[in-house]
């Protein structure tokens, strides 16, 4: 039998679904990350317009705009950096395991980047102020170009987990680095980080004491070019969507409700932050006072969190295409434990196990934690309680054991009939409140009928017909 | 199999362990500043008066604590990297042990971030005593909060025994008294390197402007201070860890040796130069000897600590898994960028020094 893989104590994390924590704590964190890259670019532009004493306003506006990059993003973008790793330690180790495994040189390439970034950074931040232009353009180049590398390193790492392409078969670094969804992704994230980074230096224009009204205006005239590329970013959406694997597009068209609402917020706030760019502030040269500032910012934030969102949402049932389920288990290991069992094998007690009644429900309950658990709770966000609530028993055997079939969105069962049972019956208990006593279900038949749908549902994914259309060589 | 200095092991697993080690050293070297500066800056907001502008050294602590928590956390990214790939499954089943506690490093270092930006300001000085002592104070708890989360992460590391129980006893190796043996050494040498960095500072034009007399003693005697009790923090810890074989064996081991060794020269550059009068000429050469004696501590620790947990750890069964991830390819790109990277940190240095120094 292959080497099987370590198990982790995994915690439940009440009603707060995993993914919502992971990606609440991305979406802060991608934004601050685009500000920062973004606004490198912002600064080395306003720089050349000041070089030389060309432009005394820019260069007062650089030092306001530069206190609160650093403020802003040097904290809160440098800890939810951090925040990332560790969040993801806790939500699906097993991932975060593979993916270090295959990246870590380049992660630690970013992290010298980092580097640059943050001392290039402080550099320009303590003495900015009292240095000659041409110093000041080299610490901010250096600190441009070191952020936007950073996020060219870790662009690579993510768009990999959507579209592996040729790394499925060679598994080495540059053939998962540059896959299909590389540059699509990497300049749509850039014109991104200029447009938040624009919007972002109007509520700073704003808010600095000491610009008369046309000064100001003049100042945002030049920020709002930044949003330029911003024309871009259809085609550029559309180019990213095309690379995707076919059943992670049927998803977003619809195949997922929640999915396709993401999408359509997405697109709807970035053509509604893209029409005022650019007919009102590039075309017709209005005026943006910081309310109005703030509140695009808002929608840009919002743009972001669904954009995000769709991203971690189209990988499913993978959180690395092909290689590993959501729920950190590979194809290969669910035919092991279809055959010998998997949540048997978790060595970790479950918080409360005293307080279950039998060792069937404990087992349930373990199989929950491993295989549910990532994208659904129990009783909250996406409840299995509720979801499953109304199913009659026969029903919840036969779904869960089609489980990919259910929805093709969902990885398939990995585990043998009788886990499957206890996790019948683990729910069946927590549904209806936790009784002090519940009997072990011994029922040969269900056994039998729950075996006959695991085999026919097989142990492949679930995909859509558009999938198997283009899985065809 | 072929075994590299200064580990007895294969050559990728050599490689990762070294890298953790040095780079958690760098690490290390900042926390210390911060640990340190935090303890000063809690003991100045106690006193009966805002000394801020007598005291150089509380003032430019003071001045650099943001900064110097933003490198802390920078180089405490690169053994964040690299301990997943050494200890990929204890590292992360001990962090999943202490979630919760695990997951409150972010809120304590954001409040203590701002917390520092907030001592920087000048409202800070006009504020009544005990705002400016709770504020001081909070920052430092935060960091202590965040130091020993680490340590109980890397305890839980090398307790496998306690896993299945969740975290609790049955231990392999005491809790109490080695946490408090490690705390010790962690803490003394954090006092001595900050204190050696500030010196520095101190003695650099343009970052704490030009050294006072008085200040220079005091920054000599806490250094002095640190010393001795990271002397006695080391043979403390020497005595308890006799108690377990194996670690024992580790601190003792062929592999360690050049550590002990560095941490003794490192000693002895401390001997020389700390009794000397501060205001002695070339005291900017004697400063930067400080510098690197201080970072050669760092060094040895870290260096001690890998080549103890290695102990627990079995090794030889990771070796397989350093291999397969050797294989995997990226390293030449990662040290063309990390020589293209240092140089233009050296770069970015020099651009800010020469004119914050010609200014000066
Ligand atoms: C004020 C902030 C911090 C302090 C005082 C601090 C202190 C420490 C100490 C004392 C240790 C040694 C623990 C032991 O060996 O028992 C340690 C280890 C470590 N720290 Fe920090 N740290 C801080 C912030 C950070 C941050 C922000 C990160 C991540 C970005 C980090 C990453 C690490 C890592 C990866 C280890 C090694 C853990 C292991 O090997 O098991 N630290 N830290």
């Amino acid at each position: 039998m292959d080497r099987l893989p370590a198990f982790y104590p995994l915690n439940d994390f009440g009603p707060l679904m995993k993914g919502m924590v992971i990606g609440g704590m991305g979406i802060v964190h991608v934004f601050l990350a685009q500000f920062a890259i973004g606004g490198g670019l912002l600064l080395c532009y306003f720089q050349r317009l000041a070089s030389g004493g060309r432009d005394p306003l820019a260069r007062r506006f650089i030092d306001g705009y530069f206190k609160a990059l650093v403020l802003v993003s040097f904290v809160l973008g440098a800890l939810t950096g951090v925040g990332m790793w560790l969040t993801a330690i806790q939500v699906s180790p097993r991932t975060i395991g593979v993916m270090v495994d295959e990246f870590h040189w380049v992660w630690a390439t970013e992290w010298t980047f980092f580097c640059v970034e943050v001392v290039a950074g402080y550099a320009f931040y303590r003495c900015g102020v009292r240095l000659p232009d041409r110093s000041r353009m080299a610490l901010l180049a250096m600190y441009s170009v070191a952020a936007w590398f950073s996020l060219f390193w870790i662009n690579g790492i993510l768009s990999w987990q959507l579209t592996p392409g040729a790394w499925v078969v060679r598994r080495t670094v540059w053939s998962g680095f540059f896959n299909p969804g590389f540059w699509p992704s990497l300049l749509y994230r850039t014109a991104s980080s200029m447009t938040i980074a624009a919007l972002i230096a109007f509520i700073v224009i704003n808010a600095m004491p000491g610009f008369s009204s046309d000064e100001r205006r003049g100042l945002i005239r030049r920020a709002s070019n930044l949003m330029l590329p911003m024309l871009f970013m259809p085609a550029l959406a559309v180019w990213y969507f095309l690379t995707m694997p076919a059943d992670s597009r049927s998803w977003l068209l619809g195949g997922s409700p929640a999915m396709s609402l993401f999408l359509a917020g997405a697109a709807g706030s970035s053509m509604l932050l893209g029409g005022y760019a650019l007919i009102g502030l590039v075309r017709q040269r209005l005026y943006i006072n910081g309310a109005t500032a703030t509140t695009l910012t808002a929608l840009a934030f919002s743009a972001t969190a669904c954009g995000e969102f769709v991203r971690e949402g189209s990988r499913k049932p993978y959180t690395v295409r092909e290689a590993l389920y959501a729920n950190s288990i590979t194809p290969e290991e669910v035919k092991i434990a279809r055959v010998a069992g998997w949540a048997g094998r978790d060595p970790y007690p479950l918080p409360d196990e005293s307080a279950y009644p039998n060792s069937q429900l404990v087992l349930g309950g373990k199989v929950f934690r491993l295989q549910c658990g990532v994208c659904h709770t129990l009783d909250g966000a996406n409840g299995l309680t509720h979801l499953v609530g109304t199913w009659s028993i026969e029903q919840r055997r036969m779904n869960l054991a089609r489980l990919q079939h259910t929805k093709p969105f969902m990885p398939p069962f990995a585990g043998n009939a009788d886990e499957l049972e206890a996790l019948v019956q683990f729910l069946g208990w927590h549904g209806a409140g936790r009784p002090r006593n519940w009997t072990r279900s011994n029922d040969e038949a269900a056994r039998r009928s729950i075996q006959g749908w695991l085999d026919e549902a097989g142990t492949g994914p679930g995909t859509t017909p558009a999938a198997e259309a283009e899985r065809e060589p | 199999m072929s075994e590299v200095f200064p580990f007895n092991f294969p050559v990728e697993t050599a490689v990762y362990l070294f890298l953790l080690t040095l780079s958690w050293a760098l690490h290390f070297f900042f926390v210390g500043y911060v640990v340190a500066g935090s303890v000063y800056l809690a003991a100045a907001s106690l006193r009966r008066s805002n000394s801020g502008d007598a005291d150089p050294i509380e003032a430019v602590v003071r001045d650099w604590m943001p900064s110097a928590l933003g490198a802390a956390i920078t180089a405490g990214v690169a053994p964040l990297l690299f301990v997943q790939v050494v200890y990929q499954v204890e590292f992360y089943t001990a962090g999943l042990l202490i979630s919760t506690r695990f997951m409150l490093i972010l809120p304590a270092l954001i409040t203590a971030f701002y917390l520092f930006y907030v001592q920087k300001t000048k409202r800070f000085a006009n504020w009544r005593r005990p705002t400016r002592a709770g504020i001081a104070l909070a920052a430092l708890a935060c960091v202590f909060f965040v130091g020993t989360t680490w340590m109980r992460v890397h305890w839980l590391t090398v307790n496998k025994s306690s896993w299945e129980d969740l975290g609790n006893p049955p231990l392999d190796f005491g809790n109490g008294h080695q946490a408090l043996a490690r705390g010790g050494v962690f803490f003394a040498a954090a006092i001595l390197l900050g204190s050696a960095v500030v010196r520095a500072q101190l003695g650099s034009p343009g970052i704490g402007g030009s050294p006072l007399s008085g200040a220079a003693r005091r920054l000599s005697r806490i250094m002095g201070f640190g010393m001795a009790a990271m002397i006695a923090a080391l043979a403390g810890a020497a005595f308890v860890y006799r108690a377990w074989p194996g670690p024992w064996m580790a601190l003792t081991a062929r592999a360690d040796q050049p550590y002990w060794v560095l941490m003794l020269v490192a000693v002895l550059i401390f001997g020389v130069f700390i009794p000397s009068r501060p205001e002695a000429a070339r005291a900017r050469l004697r400063a930067r000897a400080q510098l690197l004696a201080a970072f050669f501590i760092a060094v040895a620790l870290a260096g001690i600590r890998e080549g103890l947990r290695s102990r627990f750890a079995m090794m030889s069964t990771l070796h397989p898994r350093h291999f397969s991830l050797a294989e995997k390819g990226g390293w030449a790109v990662f040290a063309a960028f990390a020589a293209v990277n240092a140089a233009c940190i050296a770069a970015a240095i020099r651009i800010a020094r020469s004119r914050c120094e010609r200014q000066a």
